[in-house]
């Protein structure tokens, strides 16, 4: 086994069950949607909270579909092949990780300017929205998948995960929803962008190495 | 003939859950050799691989692979074995030749062909693993196995799922690796019927 076919695999199998990627758009598109009917569909209200909506609606999405993220590999031993290959498992987790978010990512930014559009956002202030899902989702999907591996051999996981790795989404939510207000207020939003880079850059260097510490525990 | 020990394990215990397994084990695996463990279920014949691969740490004794603790050698000596386990490591998503190009991507893909041909896996080649039976999966798992250039096979129950011919045929393979200076250590309750092999009882 090699990086790059370890690449092109994951590539491939995420391409065969792409279900799981639509699976979480779908849940991304559903929020988006029914949260202005739930709410109030004026524009005077959407236009505001349109980047909160769209980065919870992110989060939650993130949330839900990445806590089977090494099930699979847990189950038919290939996790275990990827402990003992003599490769290293931070290497392959940040390839595992980055090709996922790649597949989501690539169509929720496409989907964005859409749903941008119909909550009033301002065009100056989807760009820094842009920026800070460009920035700031890397973060959410390392720290993922800390939890992903802490849960993979549990049976019922799911809502221990999401128990264990939301708390870590506050500060860049926060951040990211505080750079979009900062534009429509037109107030400096640089600061917070380097706040969400920062996160992503230490959940960069941190989580593939937490998350290789748990691969490991797991299948003991 | 072969007077260098490879692989060294000496007065191994190993800790398990409330119960210490292993019973001090001991053993040396030359160049040639195959070693073959027996015992119970629950005697700790996985735990052991386990242990080998550096995923259970011991509770004592020593493990030393060419001369050097095997914990300063754990990299060199992961890249120079193949650990197949109970399960086949095989992705389910990937069909059977996509699967081999990944463990094995300088491999050409004529002699993975042949090797798929030797093991009827011909047909099977674009089709998707979860698409095959148990003993499908199996084979394909012993094609990597043979294709693969590591020196050192671990094989936990590699004889599960196999008929009478396979069997046989796993074990001639074997004995063309130990033949050509590789090691083989593995876990059966099934006797080895044409090798000479080093035991070990837990």
């Amino acid at each position: 086994m090699t990086y790059l076919s370890f690449f092109k695999a994951e590539c491939l199998t995420l391409f065969r069950s792409k279900q799981r990627v639509v699976n979480a758009l779908l849940f991304f598109v559903l929020v988006v949607v029914l949260f202005p009917l739930g709410i109030d569909p004026s524009a005077d209200f959407l236009a505001p909270a349109a980047g909160g909506i769209i980065w919870c609606a992110a989060a939650l999405s993130v949330v839900v579909s990445i806590e089977s993220l090494y099930k699979e590999s847990y189950a038919d031993g290939t996790l275990t092949q990827l402990v003992v290959s003599g490769l290293s498992l931070p290497w392959l987790i940040l390839i595992k990780v980055g090709v996922y978010w790649l597949a989501m990512m690539l169509p929720l930014l496409l989907l964005t300017p859409v749903f941008a559009q119909m909550l009033f956002l301002p065009s100056d202030s989807l760009l820094v929205l842009l920026a800070t899902l460009l920035i700031g989702t890397p973060g959410l999907f390392l720290i993922g998948s800390i939890g992903a591996a802490l849960t993979v051999s549990l049976k019922q996981g799911a809502m221990l995960m999401v128990l264990l790795i939301l708390p870590f989404y506050f500060p860049i939510i926060i951040f990211s929803t505080a750079a979009i207000k900062a534009i429509q207020f037109g107030l400096p939003y640089g600061g917070l962008l380097a706040l969400l880079a920062a996160i992503s850059l230490l959940a960069l260097v941190v989580a593939p190495v937490m998350t290789s510490l748990c691969i490991k525990a797991s299948v003991r | 003939m072969h007077s260098v020990a490879i692989l060294t394990i000496s007065d191994l215990w190993v800790e398990r859950g409330e119960s210490d397994l292993l019973n001090g084990l001991s053993f040396s695996a030359r160049s040639g050799d195959v070693v073959h463990i027996t015992g119970a279920n629950g005697a700790g014949k996985s735990t052991f691989f386990k242990a080998l691969l550096g995923l259970l740490p011991i509770l004592s004794g020593s493990m030393t692979f060419n001369g050097d603790s095997l914990t300063q050698q754990r990299q060199n000596f992961l890249n120079n074995t193949l650990y197949i386990g109970h399960s086949a490591g095989l992705n389910g998503a990937l069909t059977v030749m996509e699967n081999i190009r990944w463990y094995l991507p300088k491999c050409s893909e004529k002699i993975v062909e042949q090797a798929l041909s030797e093991l009827s896996l011909g047909a099977f080649a674009e089709t998707q693993l979860h698409a095959l039976s148990a003993g499908q999966v199996r084979r394909v798992a012993l094609v990597r196995l043979w294709l693969s250039e590591q020196q050192i096979w671990l094989l936990d129950e590699p004889f599960t799922a196999l008929d009478q011919g396979l069997i046989s045929m796993l074990e001639a393979k074997m004995a063309a690796h130990v033949a050509s200076g590789g090691i083989v250590i593995l876990a059966s309750h099934l006797p080895l019927a044409h090798l000479s092999y080093l035991q070990v009882e837990l």
